[in-house]
């Protein structure tokens, strides 16, 4: 087994968060706070007020005239995708980088993080969570955070989990734990806590594949948990560890989403996967 | 799901990408604008575009991939299951037989097409490559 002292001391590796990403959530999510408030923190940011601008002028708006400053560019495209923009270039250059040991090219991570960010929103306003949709946004977004680093000690020890998850029946997650001594929900919740995420977004990305049973019974947890899920089933950026993680029937079947709704959304989620591309490729 | 066909003599094939067994349950997306997303609306028209081209079906040679589902992933949830299901009755349909396939089991698979040659790669992470 691995020193986990080691894979630990690798989270200083990663490009931290800016605080940005944090307080932005805060203040839409707070109903005192003023568009003016959020235009000001967007400006004191400059490199990502250059990129918000020339998103909210791309073609994949599609507006007609030009947005040349923050308060214009909330006001054209929405104060929603304008904290989503800030929460994507947040995070964009940790999850561009090709992590080892799970397969995955050049982008994949980061395709895969932006998909089911994109269902996890979907699913928070069909499930009644609206108020926490950028939460559940930023969960989804950040949950493999720990394969950044795990990836190779993944790399080192594949072989061995590869032969608990083919000939054992374990779940990657599990035989990551098993083989290496931490696996990469667990390693997430590490960095969230060095980057003082609040605790409901640490506590998500802890329990995002639901093996603790308290966790299937949080709502925001198994949101995150169906949008990862979904993106499975739709092959979107799957690696190595492939589909091998645990489906929670009774988890679903709590929140009275049938088969055809697991269909509906993944129909919903296909017909604008070339839209999250093109979005993708702007940040 | 991943399906791939070829004619060796005239040399046309394709491959098909689908995600979805059934375009009636796909509440709210058009099938029109989605076809090929759906095994029951994008089968016939990946053939029918593919006959048009003037591929002969007593020789098309037929690859399959995918079907994958998630540990314990039960049947009626398993949709991997019910693409293979809903690829195999349209394939019959079109009186196709399947080549080889390599389906179901919880591993992500890359089908691909050589389109000179007719040879199909699968794809397994840790497994190495099929080529049929």
């Amino acid at each position: 087994m691995t020193d986990v002292t080691d894979i630990v001391g690798q989270i200083d590796q990663l490009e931290p968060v800016p605080p940005i990403a944090g307080q932005i959530m805060a203040l839409a999510e707070d109903p005192d706070s003023s568009l003016s408030e959020i235009a000001e923190l967007i400006l004191n940011d400059p490199a990502i007020t250059a990129n918000l601008l020339k998103t909210c002028n791309s073609a994949y708006f599609g507006l007609n005239r030009k947005v040349d400053s923050v308060r214009d560019a909330i006001g054209y495209v929405g104060l929603d995708h304008i904290v989503q923009l800030v929460l994507l270039n947040s995070v964009a250059q940790n999850f561009k980088k090709q992590p080892l040991g799970y397969g995955l090219g050049e982008g994949e991570l980061w395709r895969h993080a932006v998909t089911s960010a994109h269902v996890s929103k979907i699913l928070a306003g069909k499930f009644g969570r609206s108020r926490q949709r950028h939460l559940i946004y930023t969960a989804a977004l950040l949950k493999d955070i720990g394969k950044l680093i795990l990836g190779r000690f993944v790399a080192f020890s594949f072989e061995e989990i590869n032969i608990l998850v083919n000939s054992k029946g374990y779940s990657f997650n599990d035989a990551e734990k098993t083989v290496i001594g931490m696996n990469h929900e667990e390693l997430g919740a590490m960095v969230g806590q060095k980057w003082h995420f609040s605790d409901k977004l640490i506590y998500i990305i802890r329990h995002h594949h639901l093996s603790n049973e308290s966790a299937r019974e949080d709502l925001e947890t198994s949101l995150v948990y169906l949008a990862d899920i979904i993106c499975m089933m739709m092959g979107v950026c799957t690696g190595a560890d492939g589909l091998t993680y645990r489906f929670y029937s009774d988890v679903l079947k709590r929140m009275g989403l049938t088969d055809k709704d697991l269909q509906a959304i993944i129909a919903e989620t296909g017909e604008n996967q070339q839209k999250i591309d093109e979005l993708l490729n702007l940040i | 799901m991943g399906v791939t066909v070829h004619d060796p003599v005239s040399g046309i094939g394709g491959i098909l990408n689908f995600m979805l067994p059934d375009s009636g349950r796909a509440n709210g997306v058009n099938p029109a604008r989605v076809p090929f997303m759906f095994a029951d609306t994008g089968i016939p028209a990946f053939l029918e575009e593919l006959y048009a081209q003037g591929v002969r079906v007593d020789r098309l040679k037929v690859v399959v991939a995918g079907g994958a589902h998630i540990l314990d992933q039960t049947d009626a949830f398993n949709i991997g299951q019910k693409n293979l299901t809903a690829l195999k009755a349209s394939l019959d349909a079109f009186k196709l037989n399947i080549y080889h396939e390599n389906t179901g089991g919880t591993n992500s698979r890359t089908l691909s097409l050589e389109i000179a040659s007719g040879c199909s790669s699968i794809k397994i992470f840790g497994e190495g490559e099929e080529k049929v």
